[in-house]
């Protein structure tokens, strides 16, 4: 009684509490404040009614056939692409080690009907600087291999240090090379490649569609 | 396009494609049209994948390109309604089967499993899925070229005449749907392997028509609903109207074209099939003239009457039926009295309703604003003072706009096939190690049996797995199938609210 007067005194109001303001205050209401609040709603509500059985007829029988063989077919298909692997996705079962070794053969598109940046062209670069860089160290053993049987012995320390210093330089060219492509991720899945070289030699001809 | 949507086609690319597809695909549709190196960049993966990526999505449809402004790259941009057809695929075929037969079929199952197909590649490719002689080779041509005639498989666009990097793929109408020469000699020596298919030199390509197949579900909705409605005999009626319409309507016109009542007649007597109808035509005629529904209506009376069928009234129907339904599901049948109340007033107050509806005061406001909740019913309200400065007085009122609950209603369809595959890939996930065994069990008794095994060994293998197990692989079959009954089903109705759509 004594707060509604003092309220009604000070802010000249002609009306008492509301019934949110009374009900915080205890005053009125039987009904419990709800305390549900503290915990969160539940993940799944329950089901106000049970959803009517579906008929299964043998139309749905057969349309449920093509759909997984549509499926299935789609799952083995080369359009299923996969994800290269790598030390994180490792497989946990055997089972999955032996699909992985089903070889995945590659599209054959006709490219006439795509843009052409899509066609891939990265092959031919690769297998080109691998080659050079070989030619490279077997010419410079033969130097040291000079070097060492006719210098004397200060040459023989000042020169492997400026070869050194060389390769090291031809090194960072290198790196520089592919970094000028290195947008294309794609050199790190195509790394396993490297042993084929010798094979697919043919390939520095051109792009191979 | 919405938020669910864009859920929905991330797990359709998944189970069809694989990871690599769905992250492209995901880019691609929160961040609209892309060139390739955004894409790259956007999804985090190496430059070739994306290609690989892209060229598949391409070659199905799925994706499209145009060149930008640097006409040396494209703008990638994905076709959403293309994926969401992938789960309506089993109902093509299916309807074609029932209409032409299985090497019909055959011919669209190829075309939908390899997106675009040569003439050599599919008359060869079905020939040998039928183990056929080559002397039956003209017997799948046939089949192919009517599907051409009825329009069921059109040419794919190809690149117009100058070279450019990223080429525009257009194909004039008047050359949809003809027919290239087919070299029967040489296509049966591609057929016995003598000679390589490129040989042939083939430039044209085909690609299933996906419009045509609307018409045909569209046709057979409506059939089925008369049928379900009076009998088989008024369904075949409907049927042959709907057949008839194409001769002389376009075949998405709203109306069609007063179509002699003669000319069915006749049809139907060449027909053995139906004798009821024969006999009682005169008198099926009159109930499906009676028929409140008035879907299909007399136009005139020269040369025996003639009829009109309203399609997009019936699809209009279609939707407030299926609308009418949802709710009698959600919120019982008082809910679809006061619903269809509001319906035949267009505008109602909710005092009305009450008194209207014969429903107590205190449920009809319940359920009224339980439906406004839903959005089912729309509020509108009316002020107009009485006086200059007297008090205002205000009407509420209840209105339905269907567009607006259509729309609704294909978003929750939409949630609800979400929601159905992404159970079934966590009932995959979480019994991931029972079913690889059952997997790896089949694959060595089909192994083994190959080999000529005795039927004791195949069952040893059988027994490899324990009758827990197997009572568990039977829940999950079960469980699968369920779900994948109920996608096919949401699929037919997200079909029948597309229709009311599209004659919108």
């Amino acid at each position: 009684m004594g707060g509604r007067g003092r309220g009604r005194g000070r802010g000249g109001e002609n009306r008492s509490f509301n019934r949110e303001q009374l009900n915080a205050l205890g005053v009125t209401g039987n009904e419990p404040i709800p305390n549900q609040v503290i915990e969160p709603p539940p993940l799944y509500r329950m089901l106000e009614r049970r959803p009517v059985p579906l008929e299964s007829s043998k139309e749905m029988e057969y349309l449920l056939l093509l759909k997984q063989d549509f499926i299935h077919h789609m799952q083995l298909s080369p359009s299923y692409l996969k994800m290269p692997v790598t030390k994180s996705n490792e497989f946990e079962q055997e089972i999955d080690k032996l699909v992985a070794q089903i070889p995945t053969k590659r599209e054959k598109y006709n490219w006439n009907l795509f843009p052409s940046e899509l066609r891939p062209k990265i092959f031919a670069k690769r297998t080109k600087h691998k080659l050079q860089k070989a030619v490279d160290v077997s010419e410079k053993l033969n130097k040291l291999e000079k070097l060492e049987e006719k210098s004397f012995k200060s040459d023989v320390k000042t020169e492997p240090t400026t070869n050194e210093d060389d390769e090291i330089i031809e090194q960072e060219e290198e790196q520089d090379e592919e970094m000028d492509f290195g947008t294309d991720y794609a050199n790190n899945y195509f790394d396993n490649g490297e042993e084929f070289d010798d094979e697919d030699d043919n390939l520095d001809d051109g792009p191979i569609y | 396009m919405s938020f669910q949507i864009g859920k929905l086609i991330s797990l359709i690319l998944q189970e069809r494609f694989g990871i690599i597809i769905e992250k492209v695909g995901n880019f691609l549709f929160e961040y609209g049209s892309n060139p390739l190196l955004y894409i790259m960049r956007g999804t985090e993966l190496p430059l070739g994948k994306v290609k690989e990526a892209l060229c598949i999505l391409i070659k199905y449809g799925l994706v499209t390109f145009k060149p930008n402004n640097n006409e040396n790259i494209a703008n990638y941009s994905l076709c959403i309604d293309n994926i969401l057809l992938m789960t309506r695929y089993p109902k093509f075929l299916n309807l074609l089967k029932k209409k032409f037969g299985d090497e019909s079929e055959m011919i669209i199952e190829e075309l939908l499993q390899n997106s675009y197909l040569s003439t050599s590649d599919i008359i060869v490719k079905v020939a040998e899925r039928l183990k056929c002689d080559v002397n039956d080779l003209p017997n799948v041509r046939d089949k192919f070229v009517s599907l051409v005639v009825a329009k069921y498989i059109q040419r794919l666009p190809t690149p117009n005449e100058e070279e450019r990097p990223v080429p525009i793929l257009e194909i004039k109408e008047s050359v949809l749907f003809s027919l290239p020469k087919i070299d029967m000699k040489l296509l049966s020596q591609v057929y016995l392997k003598k000679i390589p298919k490129e040989e042939l030199g083939e430039t044209v390509f085909w690609i299933v028509n996906f419009d045509r197949f609307h018409q045909d579900m569209r046709d057979k909705y409506l059939v089925d609903a008369f049928t379900k409605k009076f009998d088989e005999n008024v369904g075949e009626f409907v049927k042959l109207l709907l057949q008839q319409m194409y001769i002389r309507t376009d075949p998405w016109a709203e109306t069609s074209n007063p179509v002699p009542l003669l000319e069915i007649k006749d049809i139907v007597r060449k027909k053995v099939i139906y004798p009821n109808l024969v006999t009682f035509f005169d008198q099926y005629v009159t109930v499906i003239e009676q028929d409140p529904s008035q879907i299909i209506r007399k136009s005139g009376e020269a040369s025996g009457g003639s009829f009109q069928i309203q399609l997009k009234e019936a699809y209009n129907q279609i939707a407030w039926e299926i609308v009418e339904q949802v709710i009698l599901e959600k919120f019982d049948s008082k809910a679809v009295r006061i619903f269809r109340l509001v319906k035949l007033k267009k505008f109602v107050e909710p005092d009305q309703i009450q008194q209207l509806a014969m429903i107590p005061s205190k449920e009809a406001k319940k359920l009224s604003y339980q439906l406004l909740e839903e959005n089912f019913l729309k509020l509108q309200e009316l002020k107009r003072p009485l006086a200059n400065n007297g008090p205002i007085k205000s009407f509420t009122l209840f209105y339905i706009d269907l567009e607006s609950i259509v729309r609704n209603l294909l978003e929750l369809c939409y949630k609800t096939l979400y929601n159905a595959m992404t159970r079934k890939s966590h009932e995959k996930f979480i019994n991931k190690r029972i079913i690889d065994k059952k997997q790896r069990v089949d694959a060595i008794a089909m192994g083994i049996q190959s080999q000529g095994a005795t039927e004791e060994q195949l069952a040893d293998i059988e027994d490899m797995i324990t009758p827990p197990e197997r009572e568990i692989l039977g829940k999950i079959d079960r469980k699968m199938k369920k779900l994948n009954i109920e996608e096919l089903e949401v699929d037919a109705t997200i079909f029948l609210l597309q229709m009311y759509l599209k004659y919108q």
